[in-house]
């Protein structure tokens, strides 16, 4: 396991548990870690307040930050508040996160790590899932021209997109038919599991040389095509 | 023997397509070429009418229609006049989209917010109000979104804009997967440099040496023309594109991946 002894990470974001899983790894690589939901309030939604809140922390080293927002509805009935929610919760929130994080860096002339915590969705299409993969694919791309300008204050950024995990956002999907789907779909025929990200986040966060990257850890999922002709739905649809 | 229009019959619409020097245009007289009847969109009245009237000498039917594709209840009025007056929806090109310039760090609301609404939520808004009336027309139908090179090349100038250009991966690739049952195919293309009036010198961002060098680095040696990206629309919206949805064509005379070009 990477050593991050001497590290301070702010965790901010949902997808909890899988949140929750990163910040006991990276407690037990050695770092201080702050959950901003449970231990500072700080405004995701107004950029100049959260610039302040953020400047205003102790010292910083890791900044974590992971979307909110899981809207799963079939495109032609999104509503308008559905397209807000997942735009907000999962790109500007997170925009304005990393830039808040990164110029209190610059200010003070501390190299960081950035990591967005994604999903793979960011990557691959769903169905029902128009939303959400709007939203962390417009993520992902932002995460590399961000990273292209931050490198020269030694500030890294880059996304991890984690393929299914025990979440519950997406407990409508893992009933048993469906957590069965997924294992069939994924070649390592199982979840993630949270600890592993957060491995993979430790990891990320002392390489230096290594920016404007997406990392997968799906078990495969993303790597192989749909089987049958009915993709896997939720209960509730 | 003057070869068959392929697109006779069919009613598009085409969003940001009221400059004379928009891709939109291009898109709209391309259609109109092969026959399409045409709405033509533009967040800007002027010469709406004038572009109806030049689709009309071309021998289809045109409206122009005014809205803001980042309003929905305009788009839901846009899309219902146009089935009232033309009868049917079958092709939308979904080209409405705007830009501007800053590096990550100097990003503030007021730049992004322009982005997200008509580049995301006006695809979005657009798409949804096509897709669904060609569900319950039951006679499938062609949705073309204009992304853009920077779909697939950002640029740190721009993070933001590509970052909703990329998004359209995502997009029309769910749109793909969820419409396919109905008929409806769903692809984007990806502009390069094109002589279109979005991409006219913003002043103070390039000077005339710099527009050049970008030219330069184009493996063609030229900027794409409008109508040249509205050929691509009419390929995925004829018969020679039935088979074809979620796909991405990039028309950018290789800009797209030339990181360093002869």
């Amino acid at each position: 396991m990477t050593s991050l002894t001497g590290k301070t990470a702010l965790i901010i974001g949902g997808l909890h548990p899988l949140a929750t899983g990163v910040a006991q790894s990276l407690t037990q690589a050695g770092a201080q870690v702050i959950v901003a939901q449970t231990s500072i309030n700080i405004n995701l939604d107004d950029a100049a307040v959260l610039q302040a809140q953020i400047a205003a922390l102790p010292p910083i080293d890791i900044a974590i930050i992971s979307p909110s927002n899981f809207s799963i509805k079939p495109f032609v009935e999104t509503t308008d508040a559905d397209w807000d929610a997942a735009l907000t919760g999962n790109f500007e929130r997170s925009v304005w996160a990393a830039q808040a994080v990164a110029r209190t860096w610059v200010a003070q002339n501390r190299p960081g790590s950035i990591i967005f915590l994604s999903w793979v969705a960011g990557q691959m299409p769903h169905v029902n899932m128009s939303a959400l993969g709007t939203s962390l694919g417009a993520l992902r791309a932002l995460a590399k021209m961000a990273a292209v300008d931050l490198g020269l204050h030694d500030i890294t950024l880059n996304v991890i997109e984690s393929g299914w995990a025990d979440l519950e956002a997406f407990e409508p999907y893992l009933h048993d038919a469906g957590r069965e789907q997924i294992k069939v779909g994924t070649p390592t025929l199982r979840l993630v599991q949270p600890a592993e990200v957060g491995a993979l986040c430790c990891f990320l966060a002392s390489a230096r040389s290594i920016t404007g990257q997406c990392l997968t850890i799906d078990g495969g999922y993303a790597l192989t095509p749909g089987s049958g002709s009915t993709p896997f739905m939720p209960e509730h649809i | 023997m003057p070869e068959p229009k392929r697109l006779a019959g069919q009613v598009a619409l085409v969003t940001g397509a009221g400059h004379p020097r928009s891709i939109g245009w291009g898109i709209a007289c391309a259609l109109a070429d092969e026959g399409a009847d045409v709405v033509v969109n533009d967040v800007n009245p002027a010469g709406l009418e004038d572009r109806a009237a030049e689709l009309r000498q071309r021998g289809v039917r045109a409206l122009g229609v005014q809205t803001s594709v980042a309003n929905v209840e305009q788009v839901e009025a846009m899309f219902d006049q146009t089935v009232r007056e033309l009868g049917y929806i079958d092709i939308v090109a979904s080209n409405a989209g705007v830009i501007n310039w800053q590096h990550f760090l100097d990003l503030t609301p007021e730049k992004l917010r322009p982005l997200v609404d008509v580049n995301l939520k006006g695809n979005a808004y657009v798409c949804r109000a096509a897709a669904r009336r060609m569900i319950a027309q039951g006679r499938g139908g062609r949705i073309v979104i204009t992304s853009s090179v920077q779909a697939a090349v950002q640029y740190p100038i721009s993070p933001v804009y590509g970052a909703t250009k990329h998004a359209m991966f995502n997009f029309v690739g769910t749109l793909a997967l969820e419409l396919a049952p109905h008929n409806i195919t769903v692809n984007h293309i990806g502009p390069g440099w094109v002589r279109s009036a979005l991409n006219d010198i913003a002043p103070g961002q390039q000077s005339a040496a710099e527009i050049e060098a970008q030219r330069l680095a184009i493996p063609l040696k030229r900027d794409g023309l409008p109508y040249e990206m509205g050929r691509a629309v009419v390929y995925y919206a004829s018969p020679d594109g039935a088979y074809v949805t979620g796909t991405y064509l990039r028309l950018d005379g290789g800009l797209g991946i030339s990181k360093y070009s002869e």
